[in-house]
């Protein structure tokens, strides 16, 4: 479905650059890296404290066209592979889960809230098709800004609660210690995500540039009704690399 | 500037909210962390769970109408009726603490007693938890003056339990109440669970059906589980000579490791029943998991380690106390004598070693002391 959407998108749009008179197309591979975090916006009140925080390895590679329609402005589309992840270890106060857990052949419902520290390791492959309008600012300058959209390739999502309490259902209940307990969320990752991207690109050579592009997802990267963490966490990326023009 | 850029900034300055700590949320909790009385009127430590405190009192040093009981709460939580105010104790009072947020409160039931410790111990009180999910016995003492009194004696791993997601209904817990008694209308149930996925990860796979005399602190039931279970608290001015009961046991088959994986050489799982006696200093309050048979603070130990298994019916025991050290009937007037009594479905399942399934059920349970002998 997802697939399909994004599928149609791109033959919207080659179909509107092809079908335009003019013939001036500029096509890059784009090689970098993401740094960035999947984080609840704005950070909720029950993480006191990041005790660390990896940007961790995520490369990306891209390949896209330009359509200059005139001198400055043009439209730009192309795929990209990325993984966007980070790792982090947070200390909570209050914070609510609701984990579904097997229990022989009946399911439970483990609810309560968490008062400890949390690591987490975030590492989702997506392939991405940017919609972007791009305007030449000046001889070097390039600015683009869009959608983007995403589809899940892999998701990865776990990590471990530790050196804390739960305290069960509520506040008020009773107290139980977690030493440590792993938790994996990777299958409750949504297939797709869009949001959008803003980019910026310096050409140092004739064929070789240098660009950032953020992207900034507006959805949460959670599936609907997913309840274990009680926030919605978002894709914010900052990619970082070089371009190749041809 | 340039629309290009205005936008650019804005994005950027969209990350700068997001990134900020939160101040301090006032704390949620309201929880009662400790009960203060006069030292020299309390018979063993003020028992404090989540929602019930019991306090032994000495008969002759206080007047039992007229006590001002002190709490140090989670920092922020406010007390109602405040902290050092006079009420009369006869019957149990509730105190309702809030938390610091204002949004959680929590109703405590104080009881304060002077009874003496029942020697007799059928199982036929029950009552179900706060969150009405599982069960506990609870005993029924008598006062000097006859009036009698409800005595919170007894603990199991339920609440710990609880947190896995598991059990529906209080009779899917591994301790519970059966009407397949001995004797009376119910008797005590246990029965080792699994403990689904949340268990597992935590390398708590099983979990026995325990029932002790003391207390279960739950909040070490993952970092020091062995510690988690707070064998004794009671004091006991008799001289124990004999334990005696009745039983059934079935076997899960051969036990399984704290990865759920089966031991080898293949060990049958076994329950265990036992009785001690010791004597509390004040490092010694309780005694736990570690020291249950071993702590030098035993004075008299009676074990039965060696339950026969049937499928039917109840099977009696009958166990001499084995005195360690001399009695100092002194020391038992002055309740320094405690006594913990233990009944697990699972011998080693305080380690999770142990077999889904294994079930011990336990009634009409006696110590016969000095004097009292038939």
């Amino acid at each position: 479905m997802n697939v399909k959407r994004i599928a149609g998108l791109a033959l919207a749009l080659l179909i509107a650059v092809a079908g335009s008179a003019q013939k001036k197309y500029e096509y890059r591979v784009k090689a970098g890296f993401n740094v960035g975090g999947t984080s609840p916006l704005p950070i909720p009140a029950e993480i006191r404290k990041i005790k660390s925080f990896s940007p961790t390895m995520n490369f990306s590679i891209e390949g896209n066209v330009i359509r200059h329609l005139d001198e400055k402005w043009g439209v730009m589309t192309g795929l990209r592979f990325e993984t966007k992840g980070m790792s982090t270890h947070a200390r909570v106060k209050n914070y609510s889960l609701v984990i579904d857990v097997s229990q022989g052949d009946e399911t439970g419902t483990i609810e309560g809230v968490f008062t400890g520290d949390v690591k987490t390791e975030v590492k989702n492959e997506y392939i991405t098709l940017p919609l972007l309008a791009a305007r030449r600012v000046s001889e070097r300058w390039f600015l683009k800004a869009g959608p983007y959209f995403s589809y899940l390739i892999k998701g990865g999502f776990n990590g471990s609660a530790y050196d804390g309490y739960i305290r069960d259902q509520n506040p008020v209940g009773n107290k139980v210690g977690v030493e440590t307990s792993t938790y994996d969320f990777s299958d409750d990752i949504t297939g797709f995500d869009w949001g959008g991207e803003f980019g910026a690109e310096w050409k140092a050579y004739s064929h070789l540039s240098v660009y950032g592009d953020l992207t900034w997802s507006a959805k949460s990267i959670f599936k609907k009704g997913f309840r274990s963490i009680g926030f919605n966490m978002y894709n914010i990326y900052l990619n970082l690399g070089f371009a190749y023009v041809f | 500037m340039k629309p290009n850029r205005i936008l650019l900034l804005a994005a950027l300055s969209l990350l700068l909210p997001g990134a900020c700590i939160k101040t301090e949320l006032k704390n949620t909790e309201a929880d009662i962390i400790k009960c203060i009385l006069p030292e020299d009127i309390l018979k063993s430590e003020p028992k404090i769970t989540n929602t019930d405190i019991m306090v032994l009192i000495f008969p002759d040093k206080a007047d039992i109408t007229r006590l001002s009981p002190k709490f140090e709460l989670t920092p922020g939580a406010s007390i109602n009726p405040p902290s050092g105010t006079e009420r009369n104790f006869s019957n149990p009072q509730t105190y309702e603490v809030t938390s610091e947020d204002g949004q959680w409160k929590k109703v405590y039931s104080l009881r304060i007693t002077t009874a003496e410790m029942p020697t007799r111990f059928d199982f036929e009180n029950w009552e179900k938890d706060t969150t009405g999910r599982y069960e506990f016995p609870y005993e029924i003492g008598q006062e000097e003056n006859g009036q009698q009194k409800r005595l919170d004696i007894w603990d199991s791993g339920n609440a710990g339990f609880a947190l896995t997601g598991g059990g529906s209904t209080p009779d899917k817990y591994p301790t519970c109440s059966t009407t397949d008694a001995y004797s009376g209308k119910f008797a005590l149930k246990l029965e080792t669970r699994a403990t689904g996925s949340f268990g597992a990860n935590l390398k708590m796979p099983i979990a026995p059906g325990n029932l002790f005399i003391g207390k279960f602190e739950a909040e070490n039931a993952t970092r020091e589980p062995l510690k988690a279970t707070k064998f004794g608290g009671m004091p006991f001015t008799k001289k124990p000579v004999a334990f005696r009961g009745y039983y059934r046991y079935i076997s899960g088959g051969n036990v399984t490791d704290n990865k759920g994986n089966l031991v080898i050489p293949p060990k049958r799982d076994q329950g265990n029943i036992y009785a001690v006696l010791y004597e509390t200093d004040e490092n010694t309050p309780y005694l736990d998991g570690t020291n249950g048979q071993t702590s030098p603070n035993i004075i008299a130990r009676a074990v039965l380690d060696n339950l026969e298994e049937g499928g039917k019916g109840y099977t009696p025991f009958d166990i001499r106390f084995e005195y360690l050290k001399p009695f100092d009937p002194e020391k038992s007037k002055n309740s320094k004598y405690n006594i913990s009594m233990v009944f697990t479905s699972s011998i080693r399942g305080d380690i999770f070693e142990g077999a889904v399934g294994s079930t011990l059920y336990v009634d009409q349970i006696e110590i016969v002391t000095e004097g009292a002998e038939e």
